[in-house]
């Protein structure tokens, strides 16, 4: 007679089980890249970079952003089971950021979605761990919500004495949802690699004007679609 | 084999299902709505909520270690603060609000006067990180928590996992707070068929439905909305309430309501802590709302109240305090995890 299972066994079942379907989604992985970029090479922290038109000079001492729900797709349609986890890009930890990706291998991937922040749920579901766990300093304590972008560093025409930017763009409330969705076009069967270019994003940026912003409304909402129309897929 | 795999984890899942038990949640008074928070994503643990019980009486949650939660929201006035009409930090700093009291919080969806913060898990970081409450930051205090052993020790018992998180520092700070549940008033009572009014409590109860209860609604006294209530501006503090968060200029001077519950331990009254008896709330209501001021329909033009209907509608207010739930030692400061008698560790 066989034994009669127990809870044990039952959980065993289930290890064995998400072991092997989780080896059979692994074979087929994928990644997509994600780079922070000033004029094509890589953003380096405390680097000067005089803008396109000379007139001014930018330092960036941080740069972070969330990416979420990453979606690939092949002729329209969707290829990724599950959305990946939000993630951080941190300037700290380099300007490349690759993301791992759960599609089927072979796959002839020609469009990427995502969104440059977090959607409205996270914001007002709690406490997170990982990328999200508030230590990160991506979390707003005075009020609610995460920070989707943060961009600080100087530049020499800021009128200040110490001439500091600082976004902090986010604010999940209507109508000023910060986060953006983003879709760009790729090649097919071509490495998946994101620019987000930072020369386009502050030359369209009138920095005697606009150089800090730290709360929700109308203007982190305007510089967040400015900041996500400037994304483009990086072609061979 | 894929099918195979796929078929294991179906049984595996099947049976942790009848396994499973249901979320932890509160035990819910009969009389009471259902509960705003997600239990789900924090299901209570009594492990959780003492290490939250034991964070919101520990002063390093504060740059200097001087300030704890429990500073400004103390068990003995229904987690409020009676000292100060605006609530104090370190360095004797002083705020721009009366400390709200800290209780059914699991009701609630917007917390603090102005509804700046939209869950239960976060509240804790405006205080940490407000100059002039705590003027510390998460990270550090994390940092501060993991050196410490008997934190160490009580986390990863509670969490099954190490170092400390700021997750997990959060939600457990969160199922302390989800604990204080105030249900045991004589209004309770009353409800439940236990105990009945007297004469004056029942007439001022009848005032209360006439002319509270459309902000104050039973059984919270609440309905957590924001509101106008005729307040003149302090110029001093020049306040916008509600509008600094949605920005909305039809949200200036909007504060939340707060409940009637334990008002006779939340003294002093309002969101700046202006009024230090009930008497002076009810005059306000009665003479203090300007003709022209932009209140909602039931306050224009004030209250009518007399003076004996003031006095029967406090009598009503008092059945709302719950002594059982001001002195609940499950509440107080856990002398046990701070100074662990002989051979016991937290």
């Amino acid at each position: 007679m066989m034994p009669h299972p127990t809870i044990a066994h039952r959980i065993g079942a289930i290890l064995l089980g998400w072991l092997i379907c989780a080896q059979v989604l692994h074979a087929g992985g994928g990644e997509m890249t994600i780079r922070l970029v000033w004029q094509g090479q890589p953003v380096v922290l405390e680097k000067p970079y005089p803008t396109a038109s000379g007139a001014d000079t930018i330092v960036f001492s941080k740069i972070r952003c969330y990416v979420s729900d990453l979606r690939v797709y092949s002729r329209g349609q969707c290829l990724t089971a599950t959305a990946s986890a939000p993630c951080l890009l941190d300037a700290k930890n380099g300007s490349i950021h690759p993301i791992p990706l759960e599609m089927p291998a072979e796959t002839q991937v020609d469009e990427i979605r995502f969104t440059l922040g977090l959607d409205s749920t996270v914001n007002v579901s709690g406490a997170y761990g990982g990328d999200l766990d508030p230590t990160t300093g991506m979390y707003w304590a005075w009020q609610s919500g995460y920070i989707n972008c943060k961009l600080e560093g100087r530049a020499t025409a800021i009128p200040t004495q110490d001439h500091q930017f600082q976004f902090h763009l986010g604010g999940y409330r209507s109508p000023y949802l910060s986060a953006v969705p983003v879709q760009l076009a790729v090649s097919p069967g071509a490495p998946l690699v994101v620019d987000i270019p930072l020369d386009a994003f502050f030359s369209a940026v009138n920095l005697q004007a606009d150089y800090r912003i730290m709360r929700p409304g109308a203007k982190a909402h305007e510089m967040s679609q400015l900041l996500g129309a400037t994304l483009k897929s990086v072609r061979p | 084999m894929k099918a195979r795999a796929f078929i294991l984890a179906g049984l595996g899942f099947l049976s942790l299902g009848v396994a499973a038990l249901p979320w932890r949640t509160l035990d819910t008074p009969a009389h009471f709505p259902a509960t705003r928070y997600e239990f789900s994503r924090n299901p209570l643990d009594a492990r959780k909520v003492q290490l939250g019980r034991a964070l919101f009486y520990d002063p390093v949650l504060s740059r200097d270690s001087s300030t704890s939660c429990a500073s400004c929201h103390s068990p003995f006035n229904a987690f409020a603060h009676t000292d100060h009409p605006l609530s104090h930090g370190i360095n004797d700093q002083i705020g721009t609000r009366n400390a709200p009291a800290l209780f059914n919080l699991a009701w609630q969806q917007d917390l603090m006067w102005d509804g700046a913060v939209s869950h239960l898990d976060m509240l804790a970081l405006a205080p940490i990180s407000d100059p002039r409450e705590m003027d510390e930051e998460i990270g550090h205090v994390v940092e501060k928590l993991n050196r410490i052993p008997r934190y160490s020790s009580a986390f990863a018992k509670a969490f099954g996992a190490a170092p400390i998180t700021g997750e997990q520092m959060l939600k457990s700070l969160a199922q302390f707070e989800l604990t204080l549940v105030s249900a045991e008033a004589k209004y309770d009572s009353v409800q439940r068929g236990e105990a009945a009014y007297t004469p004056q409590e029942a007439a001022g109860y009848r005032l209360y439905q006439a002319n509270c209860s459309s902000c104050h609604a039973e059984p919270l006294f609440t309905r957590y909305q924001f509101s106008r209530n005729g307040l003149p501006l302090n110029p001093l503090l020049n306040d916008s309430g509600r509008a600094g968060i949605t920005q909305r200029a039809a949200d200036t001077q909007r504060f939340k309501v707060p409940s009637l519950r334990n008002l006779r331990y939340t003294f002093p009254y309002m969101h700046d802590g202006r009024f230090p008896k009930l008497r002076h709330v009810l005059d306000h209501y009665t003479e203090g709302i300007a003709p022209n001021a932009e209140v909602p329909p039931e306050l224009r033009g004030g209250l009518r109240l007399n003076s004996d209907e003031k006095t029967d509608l406090i009598a009503f207010l008092h059945t709302l305090n719950d002594k059982n739930f001001v002195f609940n030692p499950q509440h107080w400061f856990p002398k046990d995890f701070f100074f662990p008698p002989e051979g016991n560790s937290p």
